[in-house]
């Protein structure tokens, strides 16, 4: 202090400014600039808080609508969806399409089952490659109404597509061979299968007359998505009535 | 007896002189500020973080509470239902767009065939098809022919062969034809 007071009052006025400019710096590097910092972020949360728990309201408000409107939807989804299958159980198909083919007059000598494998559906075009060349495009532009109508396009002849798509389901492919029927029985079987109203496609079909009757090959798809509701039903389900328990079971 | 003064030293600062121009003045009002502000500022910012903890705290309490949580399911199950519409809703236009073997064509390729001629293998696998057909005559393959390809059932219709069969009259008239599908 002795020091301070004998310096001229000039250099006491510097050294005053000096230590003034030295504490501001410091202030505002490590008080003032992270303090407006973090009075900036503590107001960004109370904001965002202040939106979450005005929302969190809203909705405690709204749960009865929510719950209506939940049910709402559900139910519809139950009815727009009711033609797909729910459950590919092999043993309910196996009853089904049985009573199916007894019932239309199908003698099949196969039932082979896929196991269930989950893709997405498998998108089939069925399109044509024109053929283009210089002098069509010309006569196109000379007399385009002989030409209306036509693709101008080409198109894939088949087209097939794979991959981690979001509407991958499940699908069972069912083949069953057939001999010594009638075309009735094929036309009637298949037609049943429509009357099922579900997802079921007939992906193939072979039939070679063979003395009077047809032999051949069906192969189905069946479609599944997931249950979601409990009233949901395929409709499938059957109750065995052959009597169980035998003392030798090669008798 | 010396007279002493105890209010000498009061009285000497009463009469302090204070020069506002001085930088030193300056300095000192600057330092000040600065402090008052600093504090002013931390005051602000505890008061904000008590503000926050309490407003979490409630956030906490809604979240905690069970309107919250049934009304957060809720939410959450109309999301998966809408989401589940969406896929199934894309998964069933392919289905019903690959749907075209059916009762449909089967009717609809009967009535097309020119009534002398004979089906004797057909296979169609999605939308590629190979008929076998028993003609009397080249006549009534080239009818055949026409009539499937003027049908609205394919898009192409390619006559593979027509062949005499051995031992028998007739031929065997072989075609390939791409059905309409997935438009």
């Amino acid at each position: 202090m002795k020091a301070f007071n004998n310096i001229s009052a000039r250099d006491r006025n510097l050294l005053i400014l000096l230590l003034a400019a030295i504490i501001f710096y410091l202030s505002y590097t490590f008080v003032l600039t992270p303090g407006i910092e973090k009075s900036g972020l503590l107001n960004g949360d109370i904001a965002a808080t202040q939106d979450e728990i005005a929302r969190a309201k809203e909705l405690i408000e709204n749960r009865n609508d929510l719950a209506r409107q939940e049910n709402k939807l559900r139910k519809d989804l139950v009815d727009k969806y009711a033609v797909f299958f729910t459950n590919l159980d092999q043993v309910e198909l196996l009853h089904k399409l049985d009573t199916l083919m007894t019932g239309t007059g199908i003698k099949a000598n196969s039932y082979m089952a896929s196991i269930l494998t989950v893709s997405s559906v498998e998108l089939e075009q069925g399109g044509f490659a024109p053929l283009n060349y210089p002098m069509l495009d010309l006569a196109k532009n000379i007399e385009p109404k002989l030409y209306e109508g036509e693709p101008s396009e080409q198109l894939a002849i088949t087209a097939g597509q794979e991959g981690d798509t979001p509407d991958r389901i499940p699908c069972m492919e069912i083949i069953i061979n057939y001999n010594t029927t009638s075309y009735d029985s094929v036309y009637n079987f298949i037609y049943s299968l429509e009357q099922l109203k579900k997802t079921v496609i007939v992906k193939s079909i072979d039939y070679t007359k063979q003395e009077g009757y047809l032999e051949g090959q069906l192969i189905l798809d069946f479609y599944s998505i997931p249950q979601f509701d409990t009233t949901q039903n395929d409709g499938l389900t059957f109750v065995p009535v052959i009597p169980q328990g035998k003392a030798n079971p090669f008798s | 007896m010396k007279d002493y003064n105890f209010f000498d030293e009061f009285q000497k600062r009463n009469k302090m002189h204070i020069n506002f121009a001085s930088p030193a003045f300056l300095g000192v009002l600057v330092i000040a500020l600065i402090i008052v502000f600093s504090a002013g500022l931390m005051l602000y910012n505890t008061i904000l973080g008590a503000r926050l903890t309490s407003m979490t705290k409630e956030l906490t309490a809604i979240h905690e509470s069970q309107e919250y949580q049934k009304a957060d399911e809720l939410q959450k199950k109309i999301g998966a239902l809408t989401e589940y519409d969406q896929y199934a809703g894309t998964a069933y236009e392919k289905i019903k767009s690959g749907d075209v073997l059916g009762t449909d064509f089967l009717y609809a390729f009967s009535r097309i065939l020119p009534s002398s001629v004979s089906l004797q293998n057909a296979s169609i696998n999605r939308a590629t098809a190979t008929f076998t057909f028993t003609v009397p005559n080249r006549q009534a393959a080239a009818e055949l022919v026409k009539h499937i390809d003027e049908s609205d059932l394919f898009v192409q219709t390619t006559l593979i062969s027509v062949v005499s069969q051995q031992g028998a009259t007739g031929y065997n008239a072989i075609i390939n034809s791409i059905l309409k599908a997935g438009e």
